[in-house]
């Protein structure tokens, strides 16, 4: 319950900056996440328990979450409270996602200290990780797409080691973009809520 | 009805709905591993 209000608020706000349309997309990416939590509640786990190895599910589940929100946010969809806090906070003061996200889940987990073991929130703090280095991944046009066709070529014909060093200077862009000099070589860096109508 | 972008955006859609479902399921509630964001917020809410 306190989940669906959380969400509705979010959204609420999302719509307040996005618009409706944006507020039709979120509600039925809410709803669709809902169903599908149901659909998998009616069959017993598909997967083996990690239980005994939370460094595989804290790797897996991160590489899992990240994959499902990134797809969702590249598409600037928000599925609740904290994604369509942070599309905001995009938008309005250029914070990329993954770094809002890595702040936001930090905090809670710093908050779930009250009542939960140290060892669990440290797993879910590499699951944490691990999903928004994904999100952010996904956030990134690893390959310059549409009409950069020339960038790619300028790219191939470049010495490898310059690629790699290209490849090198975009690390950072993971968690904090506008990298201006490396934008006029090669790469883009499109923020996720660029093309919201 | 669903045309070109708007059915690209509802499979998307579904596709995320389902992979983060998945894991939040399937993986992170078998092993007991706790949660951040909204779903973490509401549960520091419930306790």
């Amino acid at each position: 319950m306190t989940l669906l209000i959380l969400d509705l608020i979010g959204i609420l706000v999302g719509i307040l900056f996005f618009g409706k349309s944006f507020g039709a997309r979120s509600l039925f990416a809410a709803l669709s996440f809902a169903a599908f939590f149901r659909l998998y509640e009616l069959f017993p786990p598909v997967m083996p328990s990690f239980a005994q190895l939370p460094w595989i599910a804290a790797l897996f589940g991160g590489v899992l979450l990240g994959l499902g929100e990134g797809i969702l946010l590249k598409n600037k969809i928000a599925s609740g409270f904290d994604s369509s806090i942070a599309l905001v906070v995009e938008r309005k003061f250029h914070v990329p996602v993954s770094l809002w996200y890595l702040v936001t889940d930090s905090l809670v987990l710093l908050a779930s200290l009250s009542y939960l073991p140290i060892m669990r929130l440290f797993y879910t703090f590499v699951t944490v990780l691990v999903s928004n280095s994904t999100i952010a991944l996904l956030g990134i046009n690893l390959l310059p797409l549409r009409g950069r066709n020339s960038n790619v070529i300028a790219f191939l014909n470049l010495p490898l080691k310059e690629q790699c060093m290209a490849w090198s200077q975009r690390i950072p862009t993971l968690y904090w973009r506008k990298n201006q000099s490396m934008e006029s070589l090669l790469w883009t860096v499109e923020p996720l809520t660029e093309n919201i109508p | 009805m669903f045309t070109g972008k708007r059915s690209k955006r509802v499979f998307f859609t579904l596709l995320g709905a389902a992979i983060s479902s998945f894991g939040i399921y399937n993986v992170h509630a078998q092993s007991n591993l706790a949660e951040g964001g909204s779903v973490g917020l509401a549960l520091l809410a419930y306790q």
